[in-house]
């Protein structure tokens, strides 16, 4: 790892040399959300020394922690970066002093994502996030004030939003604008890159939810007898989930907290029949999935809403 | 956990928990507890790796 940091803020550098191949950043192609703190309050960050290559970048994508994971953004085609004057204190001597940077709003386009995918942008308005930035050229861009490792930059909390515009015809497709506001505690001389980054940054995608519906439709699951229940298996988007496992999935009885071995069975259409071992009726039972499923592009943690009784 | 495997169509594999099979005497207690799953394919693998 080879990390560029910081120079401001407090460096006392003047020298003014500059070698000549530097990377610069470019046009933002996409972003890794990913939340600031873990569930433990630990600072989420690439330690030095890590290699940031497609092996890590996928475990990151795949972790099976949510508040340690890395989450793609869809590529934008189009971004817009404002920012705003640098504040000035102006005196009545016509002298001025320095208050603090402008602000820098990014506005980003993704085209023909369908309206429902603007609830996951919003998401990002709750809680503390931050991200990394891939350029055009696949550079990754973070955030150093000191050699410890490549931090992502932190986004302004509360700032961000989307809105979903309708097509015109014959002048534009429908596309979602993700708007987002980085911290002002942050510092653009402090965005850095890790030069030895090796992985396909741009090539890589989020998790998808893997929802569990009742044969009416519904969000749940079917129980046919003490021991064996049913469901379909889809994504956010009502696409079937094929391929899933006895492994990829997980079972728990929320009464006594103890997992349950489960068998899964794949039937047609994305529908899976589970058998179990017998529990005390009225037990609640939550469904959920395993890390392996994870790696196979699904998070399954919301199968388990709602949680079901134990025949 | 540890799984055996088996093959029930081209494309689908069925992993059964060690665990939960082991205690399997005969086809019926298979039947039984998996009335959906095809016996005659699963339950000679199974009587096999229970012996």
């Amino acid at each position: 790892m080879s990390q560029t940091i910081c120079l401001c803020a407090g460096s006392n550098t003047k020298n003014t040399g500059l070698p000549l191949c530097v990377k610069i950043p470019k046009e933002i192609k996409m972003n890794y959300f990913v939340p600031t703190f873990d569930s433990t309050g630990a600072l989420n960050f690439i330690p030095a020394g890590q290699a940031i290559d497609d092996t890590y970048v996928d475990s990151q994508i795949n972790h099976a922690d949510p508040s340690k994971r890395w989450y793609p953004s869809p590529k934008y085609q189009q971004v817009d970066v404002e920012v705003a004057d640098n504040n000035f204190q102006e005196n009545r001597d016509q002298s001025q002093f320095f208050l603090g940077q402008g602000s820098s709003t990014i506005t980003a386009q993704v085209t023909l994502y369908p309206a429902s995918y603007k609830s996951v942008f919003d998401s990002y308005r709750c809680g503390d996030w931050s991200a990394f930035s891939i350029d055009r050229v696949n550079v990754f861009w973070g955030y150093a004030t000191d050699l410890t490792g490549l931090y992502p930059r932190r986004i302004s909390k509360q700032s961000s939003g989307a809105k979903f515009m309708r097509e015109v015809h014959n002048t534009s497709v429908s596309f979602l604008e993700f708007k987002y506001l980085w911290d002002i505690s942050t510092d653009d001389a402090c965005i850095a890159t890790d030069v030895d980054a090796t992985a396909n940054f741009l090539a890589k995608k989020g998790l998808l939810d893997g929802l569990a519906y009742k044969t009416t439709g519904v969000r749940g699951i079917d129980l046919t007898s003490a021991t064996v229940y049913s469901f379909s298996a889809k994504d956010a988007y009502g696409n079937e989930i094929l391929g899933l496992v006895t492994a990829d999935f997980a079972l728990t009885n929320e009464t006594t907290d103890t997992a349950v071995v489960l068998v899964s069975v794949e039937g047609a259409n994305g529908v899976y029949t589970h058998t179990i071992l017998a529990q005390t009726t009225n037990d609640i039972m939550k469904l959920s999935g395993t890390s392996t499923a994870i790696v196979k592009g699904f998070d399954l943690v919301q199968m388990g809403t709602p949680t079901f009784l134990a025949l | 956990m540890k799984y055996i495997e088996i093959k029930i169509s081209k494309s689908k594999v069925v992993q059964f928990p060690k665990v939960m099979v082991e205690g399997l005497k005969s086809k019926a207690d298979f039947e039984k507890m998996f009335p959906h799953i095809d016996s005659d394919i699963c339950w000679p693998v199974i009587k096999k790796a229970n012996k």
